[in-house]
């Protein structure tokens, strides 16, 4: 089965690296980064901000807090088109994320790097990015309000609607 | 869960399931969970896919 991102096994493991990356270093920087969802929210991706060399978004919500981190190993590491929203890099939400990347079955099988989806269905309400997985249960960073973002079972809302793979 | 409508999954190749897994080399620090009591609600999503600047 060909991957969601068309990048190869190897590649793969080293973009879910980057992407965790990103969301570990925005959580470790959550006094400085602020929620939104007015027109800053887009600043990670719009201003290249690039989690290698420790930048953060200063703005976010959770899709373009989710984003920006996918962003970070699809164009930073891979240059790749928007496999995750359909929109260039530009603009994107859980809806859009919906319609792009692959689902996940099973929890159990997912990855770093995966996104949770959250809402009673489409177009979703909420995500947030799987970052290890501890005792079998996915982890996710969730940037989902002001004092995020938050370190956090997947499983902490009861609305999960998918998990999705885009790498 | 639900919205599972696509006919293909991630999980549905054994390789692609678990993807090298143990290969993935993310920062090994331990985190601290939050208590999901504690957490703020999430104000949820913007709702739109609107470019940069679209949306105040």
């Amino acid at each position: 089965m060909p991957s969601a991102s068309g990048l190869s096994r190897d590649q793969r493991i080293r973009c879910r690296d980057r992407v965790v990356q990103a969301a570990r270093l925005t959580l470790a920087n959550k006094a400085h980064t602020h929620y939104t969802e007015g027109a800053q929210r887009w600043d990670g991706v719009t201003n290249r901000r690039d989690a290698a060399i420790g930048q953060f978004p200063e703005y976010s919500d959770c899709s373009s807090f989710a984003t920006w981190c996918l962003w970070n190993g699809l164009v930073l590491r891979f240059g790749l088109g928007d496999v995750v929203n359909g929109a260039g890099w530009t603009g994107g939400y859980t809806g859009t994320m919906l319609l792009h990347g692959l689902p996940v079955r099973y929890p159990s099988n997912a990855l770093p790097g995966d996104c949770v989806i959250y809402g009673s269905g489409p177009p979703g309400v909420h995500c947030a990015v799987v970052v290890d997985i501890v005792n079998g249960i996915p982890m996710v960073i969730s940037h989902g309000s002001e004092p995020g973002p938050f370190y956090l079972a997947y499983d902490y809302r009861s609305d999960v609607l998918q998990i999705r793979r885009y790498i | 869960m639900t919205g599972n409508e696509d006919l293909r999954f991630a999980d549905d190749d054994p390789e692609y399931a678990t993807d090298a897994a143990a290969e993935i080399d993310v920062e090994a620090a331990a985190l601290e969970e939050a208590d999901p009591q504690s957490v703020p609600p999430d104000i949820g999503d913007s709702g739109t896919a609107e470019p940069p600047g679209g949306k105040g």
